[in-house]
């Protein structure tokens, strides 16, 4: 048998010899033509030139999908300016006529020079918002006796200031009128219950070295956003003198009663300065309008002195909050003016060159004009902003939309052979597809959307069968001969891309699952062939029935132009990001069919899919 | 065409898509043994093309139920191509009914050393000129390795017809390359 087989061999090694005379190529034309009669290509273009993987592709993709997310984020901060812009116009609207009320004086004014007059004015105007406000809040409303009644110490408070400064204070001192706004003064105190201080001065070099342990403040003010300012100097001045820079720390330290008061009394400033923050924006710049408007109205005349002594000139005993408030308050001042005066004594520290090198830039005289032209804007808005903050995304509309994008694989269309993928990105192991999702929150449990899966790969596989086929061929004589298949049964697999649109209400357990469920429209827009057979075939290569089935068997194809189904699922939610896991099954049946016949098949599959939620509900 | 199991799925799958490129591929892969293997079968080289471009579209029409795990590429569309070379010359069969004692076990009915030295032109001239069933069957068994068994199934044929065709093919064969020597030396 081995000798057969070798012999065998032998004789084929021998005729391999053989040279094949015809042409391959023009045999191939002819070949070609044969092809063309018997198997025409007769399937649709897209499915015979699939879109092959190329970087070009995927970069585009890639470009569209940057460009979206940019556009999708650039919208949603518009939007969300132009809301909190809104929302900052409607409660400076509705804040003008309660500041007006105190006088006439014009809202806001934007250039230095309005606001010189401006400051002008408010000598005979109201307490700007700042001290104001700051002792309303650490006076638990009530008023302040010193603010309220020392107009004389404020204007030499604020003439050491100004002196070196600005041209501002000469216009206060010369308005000689009470800083007081109205409505927050204590109509029943004495207009001038406590005298003019005439020691402003030496108070400011009693208080010299109040400047370089509260340097921190300055500095703070220059750099950090002005809340922290104060809370800053707090923690300065509670401070042991470890330096021993100042003894004069240790006064201030004297009016502290204790550090939950001055604590208190920070955090209170702290809170209102960080309103005034969210409301306008402002810079550090209205620190100095704080500690300005303290010297022009209220805590200047009384620093070094005790609290009983503050309560003597006050006429009433301040609180707590209120004496610490203040004391921290004009050691800040304090600390402006040694900064101002005392040049080379602030110099001691870096961070003192650094705001005192603001200062005799002259951008010192700047800034407080820039404050006290806000300040009165702040006045209420400290009051009106913060609700409104609060509400924000109460209000907004579209705070209950959600978007995701979602990559997602189906168990039964997803994990074919590679050569059988052609999703839009092109060939990949696992055949994934991509989706983009809206919903909107009904309320916090309930939320319906949609969205838009493109290119979902399916596998459709399935039978049909024909009772019996008949063809006719002429044998040698042109005689007409009938030929009769028998039942015939054709099974079919094909590879369908859809495009599926699913219409969701899901409903969040806790915040973290959720499941949903709904139908979904699948619009198939691809589709490959991965097996097509015919049956029953003993003898596939020698058959006569084959060549006369065989073009009608590969021509089987999916007719759907739409296909409706069902699907449900959890979604485990984590931060931005979700995981989905669904079931989905056709509600209609998809037809396939040739012309030998047609079937229906009902579609099935678990779909996985990773997500992130590009827009998502607060708190959700 | 010492395909790898990936270029040959690769193929198989293109021409399963009814892909041009692939079945052009695949076509001008097999064109050389498929014609060979035409020539041998068949008694004149436009048979042997018109064979091939026949036997090539059943390839194509039926690759689908190749399974690229259960066998060769080349193996499975050769069988296809000498099936349908058989058919193209089906109706000029004219089969022995005689019974037939076969005697000749001579397996090497030519001698290997005077096989090798003989041209495949030669070789091929000669077969051809083989009556048709004898040629068919010669080629069967001598050259493709069937048995009789195997060719009586293929051809409908009883195993001693076909041992007596194969008889008749190797002495006629003998014959003619003897006359070939003979011609060649008279030169």
């Amino acid at each position: 048998m081995k000798d057969k087989v070798w012999y065998t061999k032998l004789w084929q090694d021998k005729l391999l010899e053989l040279p094949a005379k015809e042409d391959a190529d023009a045999s191939w034309q002819k070949m070609q033509g044969l092809l063309d009669k018997n198997l025409p290509v007769n399937t649709p273009a897209h499915i015979r030139k699939p879109w092959r993987f190329g970087g070009t592709h995927l970069l585009t993709a890639a470009k569209i999908l940057v460009a979206s997310a940019v556009l999708y984020y650039g919208g949603t901060k518009l939007f969300k300016a132009t809301q909190h812009k809104k929302t900052s116009k409607d409660t400076t609207q509705q804040a003008r006529p309660e500041a007006d009320t105190g006088n006439n004086i014009p809202y806001p004014v934007k250039t230095e020079r309005d606001t010189d007059t401006t400051i002008s004015k408010s000598g005979t105007r109201q307490q700007p918002l700042a001290a104001d406000s700051i002792h309303t809040k650490a006076d638990n409303n009530t008023a302040n006796p010193a603010k309220n009644n020392n107009p004389g110490n404020a204007a030499q408070s604020s003439n050491t200031v100004n002196n070196q400064q600005t041209q501002l204070t000469p216009q206060q001192n010369a308005a000689g009128k009470k800083l007081i706004n109205p409505k927050t003064s204590n109509p029943l105190k004495p207009a001038n219950a406590v005298p003019a201080n005439p020691q402003v001065p030496s108070i400011h070099q009693k208080y010299a070295g109040v400047s370089k342990t509260t340097n921190t403040l300055q500095i703070n003010k220059s750099v950090n956003p002005i809340h922290t300012g104060i809370a800053n100097s707090h923690l300065q001045l509670t401070k042991p003198n470890s330096q021993g820079k100042s003894a004069a720390v240790n006064k201030v330290s004297n009016y502290q009663q204790t550090a939950n008061t001055l604590n208190s009394a920070s955090r209170n400033n702290l809170a209102l300065h960080q309103n005034k923050q969210y409301t306008t924006g402002n810079n550090s710049n209205n620190n100095y309008s704080t500690t300005v408007q303290h010297i022009a109205g209220v805590d200047i005349n009384t620093p070094g002195k005790t609290n009983s002594r503050v309560k003597d000139k006050a006429g009433q005993a301040p609180t707590k909050n209120d004496s610490l408030s203040k004391q921290l308050l004009a050691s800040a001042v304090m600390d402006k003016n040694n900064n101002l005066t005392d040049a080379p004594a602030a110099q001691k520290t870096g961070q003192t060159v650094a705001v005192t090198g603001n200062i005799k830039n002259g951008q010192s005289s700047k800034t407080p004009i820039i404050i006290k032209n806000r300040t009165p804007r702040n006045t209420t808005k400290v009051r009106l902003t913060k609700p409104k903050k609060s509400n924000y995304f109460a209000k907004n509309k579209s705070s209950q939309f959600e978007l995701d994008v979602k990559i997602s694989a189906n168990s039964n269309g997803s994990f074919t052979a590679k050569d059988q993928n052609s999703n839009f990105y092109g060939k990949s192991g696992i055949d994934v597809f991509f989706g983009l999702a809206g919903a909107y929150h009904i309320n916090k449990k309930i939320a319906i959307g949609f969205g838009i899966n493109v290119l979902s790969p399916k596998v459709i596989s399935g039978n049909y069968t024909n009772s019996n086929y008949q063809y006719i061929t002429l044998d040698d004589t042109g005689k007409r001969i009938v030929h009769n298949t028998g039942k015939i049964t054709i099974s079919g697999t094909k590879k369908i891309y859809t495009v599926d649109i699913p219409v969701i209400a899901s409903y969040a357990i806790d915040n973290y699952i959720s499941i949903h469920a709904g139908p979904v429209i699948s619009i198939p827009v691809k589709q490959n062939t991965i097996k097509t057979t015919l049956s029953p075939l003993s003898n596939t290569a020698d058959t006569t029935v084959v060549p006369k089935v065989a073009p009608y068997v590969s021509s089987t194809a999916i007719d759907n132009k739409m296909s409706l189904s069902f699907t449900g699922g959890v979604r485990v939610n984590i931060n931005r990001f979700f995981i989905d896991a669904d079931y989905m099954r056709s509600a209609s049946a998809y037809k396939i069919s040739s012309a030998l016949g047609s079937g229906k098949i009902y579609y099935q599959t678990v779909q996985f899919g990773i997500g992130y939620k590009l827009f998502k509900p607060k708190g959700r | 065409m010492d395909l790898s199991k990936k270029q040959v799925t690769t193929l198989v799958k293109g021409c399963i898509g009814n892909e041009r490129p692939a079945q052009e591929n695949l076509y001008k892969l097999f064109y050389a043994p498929m014609l060979r293997i035409c020539y041998r079968y068949l008694k004149s080289n436009d048979l042997a093309q018109g064979a091939l471009n026949d036997g090539f579209l059943k390839v194509f029409q039926n690759i689908k139920n190749f399974d690229t795990e259960k066998g060769e590429l080349a193996a499975w569309v050769s069988t296809i191509m000498i099936r349908t070379a058989i058919d193209h010359n089906r109706k000029e069969f004219k089969f022995s009914a005689e019974d037939f004692d076969d005697q000749d076990t001579d397996e090497y009915f030519i001698d290997p050393q005077v096989l090798g030295k003989l041209y495949a032109e030669d070789l091929l001239r000669n077969i051809q000129s083989l009556p048709d069933a004898t040629r068919v069957i010669f080629n069967l068994s001598v050259i493709d390795g069937y048995s009789h068994k195997e060719i009586g199934e293929q051809l409908q044929i009883g195993v001693s017809t076909s041992r007596w065709h194969l008889s008749e093919a190797k002495k006629k064969l003998r014959e003619l390359l003897q006359t070939d020597n003979t011609k060649r030396h008279e030169r």
